[in-house]
């Protein structure tokens, strides 16, 4: 049964919240405008920052990859520490599992937006006349956007979100045992 | 608010209430006649040709009027007002506060489970240690272990049982008991481990010439062993101990039957070559009714026991 993408969103909430507000804060260090902004609202999108069109490369390439990193960086800093008891020591710690779902809804909300994906796509074959160094990186990675935004429909955001804030942690772990 | 006149009926109308049809600036009514009429005569007009007028001088946030056309934002028109709001846009304060919470959390997360992930690494080194053989290492790294997470039962366990094992090796039988029968208290179902309280308890037995003791605890082994060589050749060592002691002719053939059973079970050659000492420690003790430890008995006769060399 195909559970409809806005269920899966509106459950892993917290990650929305992160994601925009994220691209909030990266909007306002690169001095971008904001026309709109819906941190969370039921139905699609269930969250979004509506904002005019970076002017410059290094703008669009932060506001399309920036969230990915802070969102990936908090979802191991909030899942690693909580899943050592659990795993380590076989403890049931409520604390532990509260952390551990705001850091995988966190990292499920990680990729970019296509939007954000199609903006950067464009500055890159600027960015690419200009010759910036960045651009060489952005061309894979907006491809791997691009894919990993079609396999949404499989799930691929939330497996990244087990990936980073499960698999990493007991690999970490089990490389200390 | 700017007023412009319909292509089609000529009337003036607001600009924010009119549409662009086919590149016509028509209002309402005329823009349904103008798309029947092209549907009548087999026209269909794209959706992308059929779009609102954009009043220039009506902000498309806040629709405030202005006298002049407003500049544009993202190909909209915006009043002074939202520009500002626009590029200042606050953070709201419920956010300020979750991050806030958030950073707490982090925090609070790291030195809660600081003492977790420490505990984690002493433990993996013990588990490592222990491993390698070396028991007080192991018993070092796991009471670290303990003392950073105290309320793991299966910390505590490993502290004990690897402090077992290092009192164990080092010979000292009595200081091995108490901790290894806490190491069981916690994991009853060890049955090796079992095993080894009951043969340090056997040794400590045997340290206090309490051989009745020392027999009985062996033969316990065998409840968890029955199978084990070395298990067997214990039995054996005990019943010669208690011939030894009372002369008692059932115990001498006793320990020779458990004996000549420990040989058949042997399953490597490094229990054969224990069982060789063992046999010839037994024949030993059964031959000339003195009990010596294994030790003694190798430190005596390291090239091995000739019954002719010693009288009872």
């Amino acid at each position: 049964m195909m559970i409809p993408g806005w269920i899966v969103s509106m459950l892993s909430f917290p990650g929305v919240i992160v994601q925009q507000a994220i691209h909030m804060l990266i909007c306002k260090w690169r001095h971008i405008p904001i026309m709109e902004l819906r941190f969370f609202q039921t139905g699609e999108p269930v969250g979004c920052v509506l904002h005019e069109n970076p002017k410059d490369f290094l703008s669009a390439f932060l506001v399309c990859i920036g969230p990915f990193f802070v969102n990936s960086i908090l979802c191991i800093l909030l899942c690693f520490p909580a899943f050592i008891p659990i795993l380590g020591f076989g403890e049931k710690n409520p604390l532990s599992y509260l952390l551990i779902y705001l850091g995988v809804s966190i990292g499920m909300h990680a990729f970019p937006t296509i939007r954000d994906a199609n903006n950067l796509w464009e500055h890159s074959k600027f960015g690419l006349k200009k010759a910036n160094p960045l651009v060489i990186i952005t061309f894979p990675l907006v491809f791997l956007l691009y894919v990993a935004h079609y396999l949404k429909i499989m799930w691929i955001d939330a497996a990244y979100g087990v990936a980073l804030g499960y698999l990493l942690p007991k690999l970490i772990l089990e490389s200390f045992a | 608010m700017k007023k412009i006149y319909c292509d089609g009926c000529s009337k003036e109308f607001n600009m924010g209430l009119m549409f662009s049809v086919v590149g016509k600036r028509l209002c309402k009514s005329c823009s349904n006649e103008e798309i029947n009429l092209q549907a009548q005569a087999g026209n269909d007009i794209p959706q992308e040709e059929i779009v609102y007028l954009t009043d220039p001088t009506v902000c498309e946030s806040c629709h405030s009027n202005s006298e002049r056309p407003l500049p544009q934002m993202a190909g909209i028109h915006i009043c002074k007002d939202c520009d500002t709001l626009f590029r200042n846009r606050p953070f709201p304060t419920w956010l300020k506060i979750s991050f806030v919470g958030l950073l707490l959390l982090l925090f609070f997360s790291f030195y809660y489970n600081y003492s977790y992930f420490a505990g984690y690494i002493a433990m993996s080194k013990g588990e490592k240690a222990g491993e390698a053989g070396d028991f007080k290492e192991a018993a070092r790294f796991t009471e670290t272990a303990a003392i950073h997470v105290p309320g793991s039962k299966q910390v505590v366990a490993a502290a004990n049982l690897y402090k077992g094992l290092d009192m164990y090796s080092r010979t000292k039988y009595r200081q091995a008991v108490p901790l290894l029968k806490q190491y069981e208290a916690l994991v009853p179902d060890d049955y090796e481990a079992k095993c080894l309280r009951l043969r340090a308890e056997a040794y400590v037995a045997f340290d206090r010439s309490q051989y009745q003791l020392y027999y009985e605890k062996s033969k316990m082994q065998m409840e968890y062993k029955p199978w084990d060589a070395l298990v067997t050749a214990h039995v054996s060592a005990a019943l010669a101990c208690r011939y030894a002691v009372t002369g008692n002719a059932e115990f001498k053939a006793k320990a020779l039957d458990y004996l000549e059973t420990a040989r058949k079970r042997p399953k490597d050659q490094g229990e054969k070559d224990m069982l060789n000492i063992y046999d010839a420690l037994i024949r030993h003790r059964l031959d000339t009714r003195k009990i010596i430890t294994t030790k003694q008995f190798i430190k005596r006769f390291p090239d091995g026991w000739n019954p002719v060399e010693e009288k009872p």
